[in-house]
């Protein structure tokens, strides 16, 4: 039920956006903490407390943005990119956000403004 | 009309965007240091000149949003929404423009104007970023200013723009965040059940939008004025929409996204700021140590290379000297008088004047790797085995300077973000072996342990740190439940120091201490003067002794005879009074014998072992409960701590003498 509701969530954002609809391949939905560094993921969804789940929309982590892996090593906490911020992450705190990862993903940002 | 009443103006933004750099350029020296009322969250107020009339600045918490999550978020809005301050300048971080605007978003509907100063306009530029203001402030309807504060740009500009907006001159009409389609309808319903039941002076829209974000405070707030049958509504309208805070923080960053559109030219994808280059090292798990390491490692260097001869000299010059004068003024004062002065009242003041150069060394350092951004990679480095003590990573560096001396390791953990955290920090770092301990440790260890010396110093460190893990663990288990903040820590670019910034933070905290903690370091060291001096005008018959043969039982347990109890009760004035103490003590006899070969006849090595275990872990010196009473702004807690290590001191200590007897058979 969750899934669905997250999913037509997840569309009819897509839709309100004024931007072309961006064409690249996906993939499944992983969790954060699994992104390779150097890669973007769109993100799809949080769980956690409310408490938690607040700060994190707060910097920017909201249903369709773009997060970029900085660093991860597998073990420990890890470092991603959103709106240009630095985020440190712990890695349980990282399994609580999923993403969509995408590979050939142009930049967003250089799109947008390119089309004032 | 220009109203004769003082203009007020609230400085809000979020953590990093050079807040404390605004604030000092509008008020210099014309600020005052506090807490806001009834917590423990500073609170920064000063005066500025606008066009003639004074305006009264007002600096709220940094925070990203304005939720119910932290005491911060709620103080800064409560200020705004109850004091309705006259203007809110709200600083922005041109570098990372689209996350600084979340907070504008949350701040365009509450009862105040806003004015964006934006901030870091070079270091923008440096990374790429081309950001036209002008089009920003026809984009949003409030009035932009661009700044970088580190070169004193655009102040004028700000408080110029801050007068017009006061007088109703400036070109003022905020483009308000839009709700997504499908939360309007629910709004709209929420709005209208709680339509007459809503409290002065919070605003209605507001109101009902932070109780579909789930907002615990307001959820509260009406659940108190709201009749229980209209609440009820309301709440299975909440229920329906629990998570709705991430649509209405998505909402946000869409409307944001609108503004910024025109504004702003972005770097090309790929491009490798100065920030990444650094961070490959900085917040790499092997080579982030090592760096952290070499800073921490320079520090030190600072501290012996500088600091103590420092503060050997203030010993000798200014202390000394003064003892000196004071006891040829008073050559012919009855010997209470000149034991009062000379002793009691210099010494202390000795005291606490041989800590300045110390402070100001710790408190320079951490306010400079605090400017440029180090300190986030430092904790983040560190998080891993602070977490695992309950502490956040940011604890690591003040608790660190523990080592050197516990004062500034207490007043640093205002670093830590956290409450609660910062609470637990506190209460652990007066067991952080401080140098004054060490002192204690190297003159008596070699007198006992010959060779085995090191091994037993070290031994004492790692007891402390164990029994700081231990305790660490303990208190956050019971008295916080356990909870551990979410590790979420934002990494802020690299930047050049503003020294202004750091002179001005390590003058206030000096000056803080020296009030504060100056003032019962003195009185303290008077009344343990007076104790040991009284009735008899000799050491051996006074009050202080009395006492130490009362609590001689307890000291048997050790070993340990009234002379060395007392000499512990010293050290709560200074570390290494006990040193001195045992000096009087047993130099006291008359015979002329060393205090190493008075101690090493008086003391076994299982109690001298027993003595260095409790001073280790004994009840913090005067200067640092006179800090940890200043930043908890707690007596209960402050108390609870001295009562705690008094116990496990020697409680610790009569374990470790036990034990020793045992083993030796």
């Amino acid at each position: 039920m969750n899934e669905e509701y997250g999913r037509l969530k997840i569309s009819k954002l897509l839709a309100t956006r004024d931007t072309p609809p961006v064409v690249a391949e996906e993939e499944g939905l992983i969790r954060l903490n699994a992104l390779r560094p150097g890669d973007v993921g769109i993100l799809h969804d949080l769980t956690g407390g409310r408490g938690f789940m607040c700060r994190l929309a707060a910097l920017g982590f909201t249903p369709g943005a773009e997060v970029r892996m900085i660093q991860n090593f597998g073990h420990g906490p890890l470092i991603v990119s959103v709106h240009d911020t630095r985020i440190a992450l712990g890695r349980g705190e990282a399994g609580k956000v999923r993403v969509k990862r995408m590979t050939n993903y142009p930049m967003v940002n250089d799109q947008l403004s390119n089309d004032q | 009309m220009a109203a004769a009443k003082t203009i007020t103006v609230a400085l809000a933004g979020q953590p990093n965007v050079g807040k404390s750099t605004v604030f000092n350029l509008l008020t210099g020296m014309d600020q005052h240091v506090g807490n806001w009322p009834g917590k423990t969250i500073e609170q920064k107020t000063g005066t500025f000149a606008c066009n003639g009339t004074q305006c009264k600045l007002v600096d709220l918490p940094g925070t990203y949003s304005l939720s119910a999550n932290s005491p911060e978020e709620v103080i800064a809005r409560n200020f705004i929404i109850t004091e309705r301050p006259d203007v809110v300048v709200a600083l922005l971080d041109a570098a990372i423009l689209e996350r600084s605007l979340y907070l504008v978003a949350e701040l365009l509907p509450l009862p105040a104007p806003v004015v964006i100063a934006l901030n870091m306009m070079d270091v923008a530029e440096q990374e790429g970023m081309h950001i036209e203001p002008h089009v920003l402030e026809a984009a949003l309807g409030v009035p932009v200013i661009p700044m970088v504060a580190t070169k004193n740009q655009g102040t004028r500009e700000l408080v110029q723009a801050i007068d017009k907006i006061v007088h109703g001159q400036a070109e003022y009409h905020p483009q308000l965040p839009e709700i997504r389609a499908d939360h309007l309808e629910v709004l709209a319903k929420i709005e209208a059940l709680i339509s007459s039941c809503v409290p002065e002076p919070y605003p209605e829209n507001w109101v009902a939008l932070k109780l579909l974000e789930g907002d615990s405070e307001i959820t509260e707030m009406m659940r108190a004025c709201t009749p229980d049958d209209v609440w009820e509504q309301v709440h299975d309208i909440l229920k329906a929409h629990e998570d709705a805070i991430i649509d209405v923080a998505g909402g946000r960053y869409d409307w944001i996204r609108r503004m910024v559109r025109a504004a702003v030219t972005r770097p090309r994808a790929g491009q490798i700021t100065r920030t990444d280059r650094l961070d490959r090292w900085a917040t790499h798990p092997l080579w982030g140590m090592l760096i952290l390491a070499g800073i921490l490692g320079v520090v030190f260097w600072l501290t012996y290379t500088v600091g103590a001869p420092l503060q050997d000299l203030l010993d000798v010059y200014v202390v000394g000297t003064a003892a000196d004068w004071a006891s040829v003024l008073l050559v012919h004062a009855p010997a209470w008088i000149r034991g009062l002065v000379v002793d009691g009242i210099i010494g202390g003041v000795g005291t606490v004047i041989t800590f300045l150069p110390i402070l100001v060394i710790f408190f320079a350092t951490l306010g400079f790797l605090e400017d440029i951004g180090y300190m986030a990679r430092a904790a983040y480095v560190m998080d891993r085995f602070m977490h695992l003590m309950g502490l956040h990573g940011k604890s690591f560096l003040p608790l660190f300077l523990g080592f050197g001396c516990n004062v500034p390791a207490i007043m640093g953990a205002r670093v830590v973000e956290s409450e609660r955290a910062r609470l637990l920090t506190i209460m652990v770092a007066p067991l952080v072996p401080c140098a004054a301990r060490m002192v204690v440790v190297t003159f008596l260890a070699p007198i006992f342990f010959g060779r085995a010396a090191a091994f037993v110093s070290w031994g004492l460190i790692g007891l402390s740190l164990a029994v700081l893990a231990v305790l660490g663990i303990l208190i956050n288990k019971i008295a916080f439940q356990g909870e551990r903040a979410a590790f979420i820590m934002e990494l802020p670019l690299y930047h050049v120091p503003n020294w202004r910034t750091i002179g001005l933070l390590v003058w206030q905290h000096c000056l803080a201490f020296l009030k504060k903690a100056g003032t019962l370091i003195l009185v303290m060291a008077v009344i343990v003067w007076a104790l040991s001096y009284w009735p008899g005008g000799d050491v051996e018959t006074s009050f202080l002794a009395r006492f130490g043969k009362l609590l001689e039982p307890v000291g048997a347990l050790m070993g340990m005879n009234w002379r060395m109890i007392v000499a512990l009760l010293t050290s709560f004035v200074a570390k290494e009074n006990s040193l001195a103490t045992l000096g009087v003590l047993y130099g006291a006899s008359g015979e002329k014998v060393s205090l190493a070969e008075a101690v090493r006849i008086a003391f076994t090595p299982a109690t001298a072992l027993a003595f260095l275990v409790v001073q280790m872990l004994f009840v913090p010196c005067v200067a640092t409960v006179a800090a940890m009473w200043q930043e908890t702004r707690s007596l209960r807690w402050t108390l609870f701590s001295v009562v705690l290590l008094l116990v496990l001191s020697f409680g610790m200590g009569i374990l470790v003498y036990q034990v020793v007897g045992w083993l030796g058979g």
